[in-house]
């Protein structure tokens, strides 16, 4: 259960994909989004799977995304069994479990390889106001440290005798409350010293927006761009000019 | 007693936190761990009571493998005090605090308001019985904390960083609670980088450094091996470094040093 969430935190490797250019991988990331939104054949959807999968290892995440893959199959797998209840057909049903991996894989993967400056490039394209781009921010920086507090937490509970996967569903959601108060404390602590810190250091008191990424736009770039852009001129090929 | 047998563990991440432990605490020990940040006392301290279970070898509680117990189990022999108080509060009095734990280990009702009352009186907290455990300060949640486990009375007690946070006069408390503690026949384990403190205890000391364990003796052999403290980067306590100076043994406390000094100068 803990292992979901780094599946969508930013994880700092050296690896080609890391260091391509933000623009590219936002690119990249809306190319794969559409088409994973878009595309409804299986043999597509595997085509796309795979060259997701080879950004994937390029980026050199796939043991995060392998240790998060338990809970996405099962939740795959509840889509599939509620779609052929409702269609009765196999092969939608297994398209739109499909649709469903290839969704998390791309999120996943764009989280993982962006990191909460670029991200935050990325807002700013987007023109998201500067406060909540903040808020999202610093809320993003957060995740991993509200991870270590709950194995924290965790740990201090079950050391007091605190069994919690023992008991009914009722039983197990009441086990939760013991971890759950003291993470909301510390949390609510840790944001206010957080404000703190950040007034004290003048934060906010220019209207300048100032940002601290270089953007470097190389021929490496450019060829990733291309790569990663097939899947597209694939479809587009496929549908548009061969099949039209 | 507590035994490692040549006990590694290895983090999902790959990094390897302990390696090749081999260490028995018996009830009655006080034993120390030092070590630098990293060092590896956190992860061998979570083998006490089965948190953690070792990637290779065995950790033994009273020739019980922790592989095979719950740490439920392990926990009603072996309490931990965590560094942090604040992430273990979480209920609405203190008392309700102390009875957490004294309920998952299935006391009854009766029991549990006996040792609710031991505990608040032994930590000078009855006058916090119906208090929020938020409301109060930094010490006396981390006395809070040792109530909480003192309570059941387990066999071992370990406090990971004690006197974080802690003024004088709560460290000085500190050290006559672990006096009384050991007087009683418990195993003690601390994990301090507190060394002036833990020079007041004179516990056995095990310094760790990368996961191992580089030295195991007791406090004034470790200060005056100056290998051991260059490797582990340990300073030693001011009265250690006294007697240095005045070429003499270790003081082990101040009025140790007062009589010498007193005897040399004829005051």
């Amino acid at each position: 259960m803990f292992r979901l969430p780094h599946s969508f935190i930013f994880s700092r490797q050296d690896s080609l994909i890391h260091r391509l250019d933000i623009r590219v991988k936002i690119i990249i990331f809306i190319e794969f989004l559409i088409l994973s939104l878009i595309l409804f054949n299986i043999r597509d959807q595997l085509t796309l799977l795979s060259f997701l999968g080879a950004l994937i290892f390029l980026s050199k995440i796939e043991r995060r995304i392998l240790n998060s893959l338990a809970f996405i199959t099962f939740l795959m797998a509840m889509i599939f069994i509620l779609n052929l209840i409702i269609s009765k057909e196999i092969i939608i049903s297994l398209s739109y479990s499909l649709r469903f991996l290839l969704i998390i894989l791309t999120s996943s993967s764009f989280f993982q390889t962006i990191s909460p400056d670029e991200l935050e490039y990325f807002l700013r394209l987007l023109r998201v106001p500067r406060y909540l781009r903040f808020a999202f921010i610093s809320a993003l920086r957060f995740v991993p440290l509200l991870m270590l507090d709950l194995i924290q937490i965790t740990d201090s509970q079950r050391a007091r005798g605190l069994e919690l996967d023992k008991g009914n569903i009722f039983k197990r959601i009441k086990n939760r409350i013991p971890i759950l108060i003291p993470l909301i404390i510390s949390t609510i602590n840790r944001s206010s010293q957080m404000a703190e810190a950040l007034e004290t250091r003048a934060f906010n008191s220019t209207k300048k927006d100032v940002l601290c990424l270089n953007l470097n736009f190389e021929k490496r770039d450019l060829i990733f761009l291309f790569i990663f852009f097939l899947p597209s001129l694939l479809t587009v090929g496929y549908y548009y000019i061969i099949y039209p | 007693m507590i035994e490692f047998h040549n006990v590694s563990f290895i983090y999902p991440n790959g990094f390897k936190a302990l390696d090749e432990i081999n260490l028995k605490i018996r009830e009655g020990d006080l034993l120390a761990l030092v070590g630098e940040n990293g060092s590896g006392k956190t992860t061998l301290i979570k083998h006490l009571n089965g948190l953690l279970k070792p990637t290779q070898g065995k950790v033994f509680i009273f020739g019980r493998d922790t592989k095979e117990l719950t740490v439920a189990e392990v926990s009603r022999y072996v309490g931990i005090v965590f560094q942090n108080s604040d992430s273990q509060l979480f209920s609405e009095t203190v008392e309700d605090e102390i009875a957490f734990g004294l309920r998952n280990f299935g006391f009854s009702e009766e029991d549990i308001n006996l040792r609710i009352n031991f505990a608040l009186r032994l930590f000078e907290l009855e006058i916090y019985r119906k208090k929020s455990p938020f409301l109060l300060s930094g010490g006396e949640k981390k006395r809070l904390c040792m109530a909480c486990i003192l309570a059941w009375d387990p066999r071992f007690i370990v406090l990971d960083e004690p006197t974080v946070g802690q003024d004088f006069l709560e460290k000085e408390k500190l050290i006559q609670m672990i006096d009384l503690l050991r007087r009683k026949g418990k195993g003690i384990v601390i994990a301090s980088h507190d060394i002036e403190f833990l020079w007041k205890l004179q516990p056995k000391m095990v310094v760790m450094k990368n996961g191992r364990i580089i030295a195991y003796s007791s406090a004034e052999e470790i200060f005056s091996n100056s290998s051991i403290l260059d490797q582990s980067n340990l300073i030693p306590p001011q009265l250690v470094e006294l007697s240095k100076h005045l070429s003499t043994k270790a003081f082990q406390t101040i009025e140790q040093a007062k009589e010498w000094i007193k005897k040399r100068v004829n005051v």
